[in-house]
This record gives structure tokens, C-alpha cells and sequence, in this order.
């Protein structure tokens, strides 16, 4: 009897502590519940933001676009055509239409906010387009996509934290089934293994729960600088003045953004690139790799890092650089190229003439694969064999006059570069006309023979004929007309010459031809570069290359100097 | 006999509160639910409200710096007709032959001029020879807002308040909860503890009920 009325007792106690258990757990789930709303809450909010910061971002761009756009080529142009003009009558002697202009220029100059100060120096005439631009929508759109970025990041975490708590929720429910299971069970141990799995699983998502609950969602929208700036603004006026070339004012800028979020990757990168700017690589690196190691890994800032090694002759860490983002992207030919450089600076030719080989023949592939998509191939992949050979050009120039970077002294075997290196700029330039042209690399070597070019200012007669030439590789600033003069042997008449000038490393397309050869086997030849036909212009001041391709294949190349 | 009987009642009204708070609390999660679907209409109106203010400012901006530019290829030429004019009739020292040849640029220009001038609506020339480019943007803003929704803050405000709502409506679920607790400890506890178990319960039980309705009812 005394048994009995035990037993009774107790399986009493053990349902009602079961049912005290479900209600606690109940509470916990109202609770998470509440909490897995305020998460789905804020995740809808900040994708909300996110949307319509992207929209807005557009909508600033294509209006600023459009400002800018008739600023500069309406308003700005019109007051240097009609400055040409008013020029050219002021030559020929027409000052009446030279002051009818005058008027012109100064009607023009009202009609646009870039034709005003601080835009607008009327001195010089020289119009500060960056600055404009800046002013006008790029400082506001890169504000909004820093502002997207985040709001999207935000999304992400607080959308983490909502699916997490149904898993609590989940958890909890479980809970509660081996409570309601536990009281329909008989035996001794049953009902207490139940009950007891059902609280270990309750308490195990309560602390899993409460960890995520104490877990912060940084949100970058709210971090400001000492002085109350945003840091997202701070970050957006520093692009700006690096877009204005203005790297010590950004760099300010910059610090300020990273005051409150030192982790802020792209105030990291931009800064490494003011200070790359202004040539302090070292910090550069430091801020790279900063930026590296708070999450950026992409194929861009892993290509700088790389080329700024380069230029520190770090050569070892350039590679493990240029290799990261290459196994991220093996199709990225300027970091491939880059590479090739770093490895011939480095003294490992036979690598470094490989590493060329394989970019040219994913150059060449690019354009086999494009053309078979019926599409025209990207166009960063001119600027890729352009830039490698450019690149060459730097090493040879720093080599030869022992100033520039990567310094003469970090450089490994650098006699033996020479040969290899201008080998290599023949081989990329003949590869990027030919693939221009022809869609496929050159097969044939060239037969023909150009000598070096010859560059010369023509000499006139009172008669208006040449009387004679001043050969130099520099001429004074104003000089409108140059001769460039070159021997040529075994030529065939139909070859195609193509004609290429570059002024400061940028090729003018204006001078750009291409046309078949008629002037037989041998012989000297003349190309004219001239403006002389107009009375106002006459040949920029800068370095100029000028190229001569047969059959797309760089036959010769020279260069020039205009002063200032 | 007397107490007895009353046991069971009280008991009875404990399970029927219990029921009561069940019920109470399934109808605070729907009105919950009710509450963040229309905050993600909110939402979504004034993304679309957002998507229309895009749009009317991109097209205004395109087209009033689109009219800009024929303005500015009419006031180039007009200009230098006006200037040719005026040399025509300050200058005595022309001959025949230069007054014949500016008077055809002259009429070449007015040309020009009148060929852009149908390219851009005049109206928002100014007196002072320039163009009121703003004006017209905002002209174009004003026609448009005629005809759409160009605001969205005021929706995504309305959104953020009715994601307030439904957070405190659910907090008051969770305080309605409580109840529960309190009415299953009443078995547990001793004779004295009972009532005041049963007075605590309740009060969670009105408080969260109270709080959701009121809470539903301010939003």
C-alpha cells in the first residue's frame, strides 16, 4: 500500500515537472520567435536600404552623367572651337572675326557651372574636368554604393542570425516532443531519459540563442570619425580627391575612414593606391596587405600587390602574389605579363620568357574564342599586350639609365635582359596588331629589312619647296611638322604597312594608317607627321614612339622628343 | 465535501485560462503576421516609388541637358549673327565686297540658329540670353509627380513603423506566454502559493493581451 501510494506520488511530481518544463520552454520559444522576427525585421529593412541605394547610386550617375556630359561636350567644347577660331582669325589677320569669337567664348563661359571658378582657370583655359565630376556626382555615387555595400553586408548578417533562430525554434520543438513523450512512456528510465534529452537540447539551444542574441551586426553606415564624419562620406571624398589627383588630401581622407572601422577594405586599397601615387610603396604594400588580411581576396588587389613588390624588388613575394590571383583567374593577362616581368628582374629568364609564352597564347585564344562566339574580344586585352610591353620598356630604360623602379641594384643578371626583353616587346606588339587585324598570330617571319627610323624636321625654301632637313631626336615646342625618314630592303609591293604613334606610352589613333606598300623592293622611305595645313596646332610637347608594322608583324620603332 | 468541490472548479478555470492564453496567444501572431506583411507592402511601394523617381530624374536630367545643348548651338550662332550685325553697322571701313561676305555669314548663322531653336523649348530661355535648365528639370518632376508616386521616404517610414509593431506585438505574445508557466506551476506549488500563482498568471495573461491589442491599435 505504502508502495503503491510511492509510485503514485512520484509519477505525480514527474508530470507536473514536466509540465513546468514545457511551459518554461514555450516562453523560450515566444522568445525566439520574437527575436527571430526583429532579425527578419532588420534583414528586410537593410535589403530594402540596399535596393534603394543601388537605385539611387544609378539615378545620380545617369543625371550626372548627363550634366557633365553637356558641360563637356557642349558648353566646353563650343568655347575651344570657338577659342581655335578666334585664334586661327587672329593669325590671318581677321581681328574683326577674331573679337566676333572673343564674344562667342564668353557667351559659352556663362552657359556652364564647369566654365566657372574653381573649375575653370580662363588663363590657361585648362577646365578641371575631375574636380566637376567629382563635385558634381562621383564623391555622392561612391557614397551610395559604399552605403549599398554595407546595407547588403548588414542584410546578410541579421538574415544569418533569422535563419539561426529557426533552428532554436526547431530545437525547442523538439524539446517539447520528448517532454509530451515522456509522460505517455512507462518504465523506470524512459520517462527520465526523455525528459532529460528534451532539457539538455532546451538548455543547448537557449545558449546557442543567447550567444547569437550578444553577437554584434557592425554596420558601417553608423561609423564616424572623431570629428562626427561618416566614415563611408570620409571614404567617398577621399575617392574623389584621388580622382582629382589630389593623393595627400585623400590620404587624409582616407585616415579618417579608417579611424573608426580600421578593417574598412576598400579605404584600405584606395589608400594603398594614393600612396602607390605619390611613390610610397612601402606603406602601399602595408596597406594592401592590410586589406588582405580584413577579408579582401580578389584578383585586382592581389595584381597590385604583386606589381608594387615588383617595383620594391621584393621578387619572391611578388610571385606568391601574382600566383594567388592567377590561380584565381588565370585569364587576368596583365597580372600573367606582370609576372613575366617580375621573373626576368629576377634574373629566372627561361621562367620569365614562359610566363610571356603562355599570356600570348591566352591573348591568342581569347580572340579564337571571341570570334568563334560571334562576339569582338574584350578590349582590356589590347591593353593587357600593350601594357606588357610597356612594362618592358620601363625595365630596359631602368636598366640603361640606372633610375627608376624596380632599382638597378635589386635587379638579377640585368645584362642579360636587354636582348630578351626587346625580343619580347617585338613579340607582343607584332602579336597585338596582328590579332587586331587578323584575328590570329603572324605565322611568317618578316622578310624585309627597316632600318632605324630617322626623325626630321623639314627645312623650306622661300618657294615653299624642302630645302633641307634638321635631323634630331628632340625638337623645340611649336614645331608643327617632322619628317620620319627610314632605309627599307627586300620589300613586296601589296605588303601592308601599318603606322602607329604614341605620345607619353598612349597611342594617338589619330595618326593610326594602313596601307598596302607600292615603293618597291628597296630604297628610302619618308612618312610624313605633320599639321602643318592649320595655323593654330602644332605637335603636343611629350615623348613620342613611333611603330612600323609589315604584314602586323613590328618591324621598327623610334622615338622622339617634343620639348615644352 | 465543501472542499472537494471547490477543487475541481478551480482547477477548471486554471485549464480554461490556459486554453484562453493559447488561443490568445495563436491570435497575437496572426495579427503579427497580419502587421510585417503589410510593412513588406510598405516596402515594396516605396522601392517602387523609388524606382519612379529614378527614372523621372534620369529622363529629366537627359532630356533638359539634351535641350541645353541645342540651346547652346542656337546662343553660339545667334550670338555671332548679332556680332556680324553689329560690325556691318559700326564698321565704315568695309568695302562692298567684306559687307557681302559677312552679311552671308550673318544670314548663314541666323540660319543655324533658327535650325536649333525648334530643337529646344524656348520657354525656359532666360533674359539675360541663358537657359533655365533647372526650371525645366523641374518642371518635368512636377508633371511627373502629377502622375506617379515620387516619394518613398514617407512608405519606408511607414514600413519601419509597422516592423515596430509587430516586434511589440510579439514581445507582448512572449509576455502573454508567461502565464502559461505560472498557471502549471500551480500544481506544484502548496495550498498557499496557489492563489497568488494563479493572480500572477492572469496578470501576464491581461498585461500581454492588453499590450497587443493596444499595440495593434496605435499603429
Amino acid at each position: 500500500m505504502s508502495q503503491t501510494n510511492t509510485s503514485t506520488f512520484s509519477t505525480e511530481n514527474f508530470k507536473k515537472i514536466i509540465a513546468f518544463l514545457i511551459a518554461i520552454v514555450t516562453v523560450f520559444i515566444a522568445i525566439a520567435t520574437y527575436l527571430q522576427n526583429d532579425a527578419g525585421s532588420r534583414d528586410d529593412a537593410a535589403n530594402r536600404d540596399a535596393k534603394n541605394y543601388s537605385l539611387e547610386a544609378l539615378g545620380k550617375q545617369v543625371s550626372g552623367d548627363a550634366q557633365v556630359n553637356f558641360d563637356y561636350n557642349q558648353a566646353y567644347q563650343a568655347y575651344y572651337e570657338y577659342e581655335l577660331l578666334a585664334i586661327a582669325a587672329e593669325n590671318a589677320g581677321d581681328s574683326g572675326a577674331a573679337q566676333r569669337y572673343t564674344a562667342l567664348m564668353d557667351k559659352m563661359a556663362k552657359l556652364s557651372p564647369m566654365l566657372q571658378a574653381p573649375y575653370f582657370d580662363p588663363e590657361s583655359g585648362n577646365v578641371d574636368v575631375a574636380r566637376y565630376e567629382a563635385d558634381t556626382y562621383l564623391v555622392a555615387t561612391t557614397a551610395l554604393a559604399e552605403r549599398f555595400a554595407s546595407a547588403s553586408d548588414v542584410k546578410d548578417a541579421w538574415d544569418s542570425k533569422a535563419n539561426t533562430y529557426i533552428i532554436h525554434l526547431t530545437f525547442f520543438a523538439v524539446a517539447l516532443f520528448l517532454y509530451g513523450m515522456s509522460t505517455t512512456l512507462s518504465g523506470r528510465w524512459s520517462p527520465w531519459i526523455f525528459s532529460a534529452v528534451g532539457t539538455g537540447i532546451s538548455l543547448f539551444a537557449l545558449g546557442w540563442m543567447l550567444t547569437l542574441f550578444l553577437k554584434p551586426v557592425p554596420d558601417l553606415r553608423n561609423c564616424k570619425s572623431t570629428d562626427g564624419t561618416f566614415a563611408i562620406d570620409a571614404y567617398a571624398e577621399g575617392v574623389g580627391l584621388a580622382h582629382q589627383e589630389r593623393f595627400e588630401e585623400a590620404i587624409a581622407q582616407f585616415d579618417k575612414a579608417l579611424q573608426c572601422e580600421p578593417k574598412y577594405i576598400n579605404a584600405l586599397i584606395e589608400r594603398g593606391n594614393a600612396k602607390a601615387a605619390l611613390g610610397d610603396l612601402g606603406p602601399a604594400t602595408s596597406d594592401y596587405e592590410a586589406a588582405r588580411a580584413a577579408g579582401a581576396n580578389n584578383t585586382n588587389l592581389l595584381g597590385e600587390l604583386g606589381y608594387t613588390y615588383y617595383l620594391l624588388g621584393r621578387f619572391n613575394d611578388a610571385t606568391a602574389a601574382n600566383q594567388a590571383a592567377l590561380a584565381m583567374n588565370e585569364n587576368e593577362l596583365w597580372i600573367r605579363f606582370d609576372e613575366g616581368l617580375n621573373l626576368l628582374a629576377a634574373g629566372k629568364m627561361d621562367e620569365a620568357q614562359k610566363a610571356y609564352q603562355l599570356g600570348m597564347q591566352n591573348a591568342a585564344k581569347q580572340v579564337a574564342d571571341a570570334q568563334s562566339a560571334g562576339k569582338a574580344p574584350d578590349s582590356w586585352l589590347w591593353w593587357g599586350l600593350e601594357d606588357a610591353a610597356e612594362g618592358l620598356d620601363d625595365l630596359l630604360d631602368t636598366i640603361e639609365n640606372d633610375s627608376g623602379l624596380p632599382a638597378r641594384q635589386a635587379i638579377i643578371q640585368p645584362e642579360q635582359i636587354q636582348p630578351i626583353a626587346e625580343a619580347l616587346i617585338f613579340q607582343l606588339k607584332s602579336l597585338s596588331a596582328s590579332l587586331e587585324y587578323s584575328g590570329k598570330p603572324s605565322a611568317d617571319p618578316i622578310s624585309a629589312s627597316l632600318s632605324e627610323l630617322v626623325f626630321a624636321e623639314p627645312v623650306y625654301a622661300e618657294d615653299g619647296t624642302i630645302s633641307d632637313y634638321e635631323v634630331g631626336d628632340t625638337f623645340e615646342n611649336g614645331v608643327d611638322e617632322l619628317a620620319i625618314q627610314f632605309d627599307y630592303s627586300g620589300m613586296k609591293d601589296g605588303q601592308i604597312l601599318l603606322f602607329k604613334v604614341y605620345l607619353n606610352g598612349e597611342e594617338d589613333p589619330s595618326w593610326r594608317f594602313e596601307q598596302n606598300w607600292d615603293l618597291g623592293a628597296e630604297g628610302t622611305a619618308e612618312i610624313p607627321l605633320s599639321l602643318a595645313y592649320s595655323n593654330v596646332s602644332v605637335l603636343d610637347a611629350g615623348e613620342y614612339t613611333v611603330e612600323i608594322y609589315l604584314d602586323y608583324q613590328l618591324a621598327t620603332r623610334g622615338w622622339f622628343t617634343v620639348a615644352e | 465535501m465543501i472542499t472537494e468541490d471547490k477543487e475541481p472548479i478551480f482547477e477548471l478555470v486554471v485549464a480554461i485560462l490556459v486554453a484562453i492564453a493559447t488561443v490568445t496567444g495563436a491570435i497575437i501572431a496572426w495579427r503579427a503576421s497580419v502587421v510585417a506583411d503589410a510593412a513588406g507592402d510598405a516596402d515594396y511601394a516605396g522601392l517602387r516609388a523609388q524606382v519612379n523617381t529614378v527614372e523621372v530624374r534620369s529622363l529629366s536630367f537627359v532630356n533638359a541637358y539634351e535641350h541645353y545643348g541645342a540651346f547652346v548651338e542656337y546662343a553660339g550662332a545667334n550670338e555671332l549673327g548679332n556680332t556680324i550685325g553689329n560690325e556691318l553697322q559700326t564698321n565704315d571701313t568695309l568695302d562692298e565686297e567684306a559687307q557681302d561676305d559677312l552679311a552671308d555669314k550673318q544670314a548663314e548663322a541666323y540660319d543655324l540658329a533658327r535650325a536649333n531653336q525648334s530643337l529646344f523649348p524656348s520657354r525656359f530661355m532666360t533674359r539675360d540670353g541663358g537657359y533655365a535648365v533647372q526650371r525645366e528639370i523641374a518642371e518635368s518632376w512636377a508633371d511627373a509627380a502629377r502622375e506617379k508616386d515620387l516619394a518613398p521616404e514617407p512608405q519606408f517610414a511607414e514600413a519601419d513603423h509597422l516592423r515596430g509593431v509587430t516586434n511589440r506585438i510579439l514581445l507582448a505574445l512572449a509576455v502573454l506566454s508567461i502565464s502559461v508557466v505560472f498557471y502549471a506551476l500551480i500544481e506544484s506549488v502548496g495550498d498557499k502559493l496557489r492563489v497568488p500563482f494563479f493572480m500572477i498568471g492572469t496578470g501576464f495573461l491581461l498585461l500581454g493581451s492588453i499590450a497587443a491589442v493596444v499595440f495593434e491599435w496605435l499603429k
